[in-house]
């Protein structure tokens, strides 16, 4: 019975958000354009052959226009740029939710760590955190792909350690909040044990922030990987990435100006609807932040 | 002030050391041995030998770490692998262009962020507000790179306004540079400039100085602005370390010769003691101008002031009113 009590109120807890949610126009808009994306790179290989269409060079049809073959024309080395741009978003994708997900869970441990036993553990997590987060995250993961040498598992590593400090010290704010807590103390006073504290006490009240957070991280991740990838140490062509798309288009697109419009509206359009959707949930979870 | 300014600068030693330590760490994974860069494929074991003890590489880790510490205090950087030129040297020669770029660009997201901003917290819901809200999440969703390079397009390309690299022709050739930078702190700055007004405007304080008849460019000059500027303030402070990441993207776009062109071509050719020296530099600015914004705090807003002062810190002034 009482299981069936909690998930009874989870229920109508997420009907409630969702309701907000739906109101936020803005909101709902990224959310379908975010979903289109990420339908968009999990159908890639329906539509289009990787070897055949993203990376083999056709000399023959460069820098087409669009056409009902190309739909939107072909790039410097005559390939598809739609189909590039499709497996693009895969890639894009595939690194922002990695780094996303590698940054929020160490950092959600050590915030734990520091927030709930406090003390001296605190102080020295903290400061090893201002340190990392004195160095620019950008340039945090410069330096990192710059030791470890550029691939696409080196860029994840990159980013997601350079991520790590703020979410620590975003976690650690709220745990600390938290901890003194009546129903906290009162845990505690019958004999939790640390662990369950967190985990059953703690941990449900700071999910929703956390998610929030998580999602308006990966706008800017999506743009430091596009970002990493233009200046060389990301993605290697000829993978397609959009950065990396970019970047090889420097010296093309004064007479082919759409070799630059089409991936950077393609990083435009995803970023600004995962915004639009990290907003939204923010203010659809908490009402009072608006 | 002096004591609390010395004090600050106290504690950014240790943090700097640990920034040292880290970038130092990180490098030390940098795969391929500098003395095989150096000399070539076909170096004789002794000379080998010879150029790594020359180099103090034999050295274990943390007696390297304090002899480069050393050598920094001392103003020294090291030398290139590949062409023996002071790393020092190089940097010393760029750093002016990329603090010249970060500045202005901050300048420029100040001036524009700022005003537009508060229009749009006071006439809230009008089409200015409409305006820029839709032009910061734009501006906030761009890659910069791209701003870059479609401003490139367009303004030097087509329209021949600006150059397109280089810092050939002085201020002008920084303009194109700043937009690119400044994009995504503009948007910042008019979210959060936005925000902090709307608050303070509903503010009780607000509401007397009305109530009293005071003009409404007074209020909003006086009261409001005042009150909103602090957390603006900070944001500026805490977004310029990102602002001089940035500026590495920003500057492989237009070629200039600043730090960040330095660091990237440092780690193509995997040149560590560059690579190290630009972080080193870069942090440490960085360090430097957060001390300034707190500074700069303690000059705004009174509160913080009194705050030090009971720390035994500053001495306050106190007006006596006529």
């Amino acid at each position: 019975m009482r299981m069936k009590g909690r998930t009874e109120r989870a229920e109508g807890q997420f009907i409630e958000i969702w309701r907000r949610f739906k109101r936020n126009k803005a909101a709902v808009a990224g959310l379908v354009v975010f979903s289109f994306v990420v339908l968009m790179a999990l159908s890639a290989d329906l539509f289009f052959n990787y070897e055949e269409d993203v990376i083999r060079q056709n000399a023959m049809e460069r820098f087409q226009p669009p056409s009902a073959e190309h739909l939107l024309g072909t790039d410097q080395y005559g390939r598809d740029m739609l189909a590039r741009i499709v497996y693009g978003a895969r890639m894009s994708l595939l690194i922002s939710l990695s780094v996303t997900v590698m940054s929020t869970l160490p950092g959600l441990v050590v915030g734990f760590i520091a927030g709930y036993f406090g003390g001296k553990l605190d102080s020295i997590l903290m400061r090893i955190c201002d340190m990392f987060m004195a160095i620019p995250a950008l340039l945090m993961a410069i330096t990192i792909v710059a030791a470890l040498g550029p691939s696409v598992t080196n860029l994840i590593i990159a980013l997601s350690i350079s991520g790590i400090p703020s979410t620590a010290r975003f976690t650690r704010s709220m745990v600390l909040r938290l901890r003194g807590e009546e129903f906290v103390e009162s845990a505690r006073a019958v004999g939790t044990s640390d662990f369950r504290i967190m985990y059953r006490h703690i941990f449900p009240n700071i999910v929703s922030l956390t998610i929030v957070n998580a999602t308006l991280s990966l706008g800017s991740m999506i743009l430091a990987s596009a970002g990493l990838s233009f200046i060389g140490l990301g993605v290697k062509p000829p993978a397609p990435e959009w950065g990396a798309m970019l970047s090889n288009a420097r010296n093309y697109f004064t007479d082919h100006p759409s070799l630059l419009l089409i991936p950077g509206a393609a990083i435009l359009i995803t970023v600004l609807s995962v915004n639009l959707l990290g907003d939204g949930l923010r203010d659809a979870l908490d009402p009072k932040t608006k | 002030m002096l004591k609390y300014i010395v004090r600050r600068l106290l504690i950014m030693l240790p943090i700097i050391l640990g920034i040292i330590f880290i970038v130092f760490s990180i490098l030390e994974f940098t795969p391929g041995d500098p003395v095989s860069m150096i000399l070539g494929q076909d170096a004789t074991p002794e000379l080998i030998k010879l150029k790594r003890e020359e180099l103090g590489l034999n050295k274990p880790f943390l007696t390297r770490y304090i002899t480069y510490v050393l050598d920094i205090v001392r103003g020294d950087f090291g030398t290139m692998y590949a062409s023996g030129n002071s790393v020092g040297e190089a940097i010393a020669r760029r750093l002016p262009v990329t603090l010249e770029l970060s500045i202005l660009s901050i300048l420029l997201a100040v001036i524009v962020g700022i005003p537009l901003g508060v229009l749009s917290a006071v006439k809230q819901y009008s089409i200015i507000d409409i305006f820029s809200i839709l032009f910061a999440m734009i501006l906030s969703a761009m890659p910069g790179f791209w701003l870059g390079l479609m401003l490139i397009l367009i303004f030097s390309t087509k329209l021949g306004l600006f150059p397109s690299f280089g810092v050939g022709d002085g201020l002008i050739s920084f303009i194109l540079p700043c937009i690119t930078l400044s994009a995504t702190y503009t948007a910042v700055i008019v979210r959060m400039t936005r925000s902090c007004m709307l608050e303070v405007i509903n503010q009780d304080y607000v509401r007397t100085a009305r109530a009293k008849g005071a003009t409404e460019s007074h209020i909003i000059g006086k009261h409001a602005l005042r009150n909103a500027m602090l957390p603006v303030l900070t944001t500026v402070g805490m977004y310029f370390g990102a602002l001089m990441g940035g500026a590495v993207i920003a500057e492989t776009v237009f070629s200039l010769p600043g730090l960040g062109t330095l660091l990237v071509s440092g780690i193509t050719a995997k040149d560590t003691p560059t690579v190290l020296g630009c972080v080193t530099v870069i942090a440490t600015s960085i360090s430097l101008i957060n001390l300034s914004v707190d500074v700069a705090y303690a000059y705004i807003d009174p509160r913080i002031k009194a705050q030090y002062a009971s720390m035994g810190l500053v001495k306050v002034k106190v007006r006596k009113r006529k």
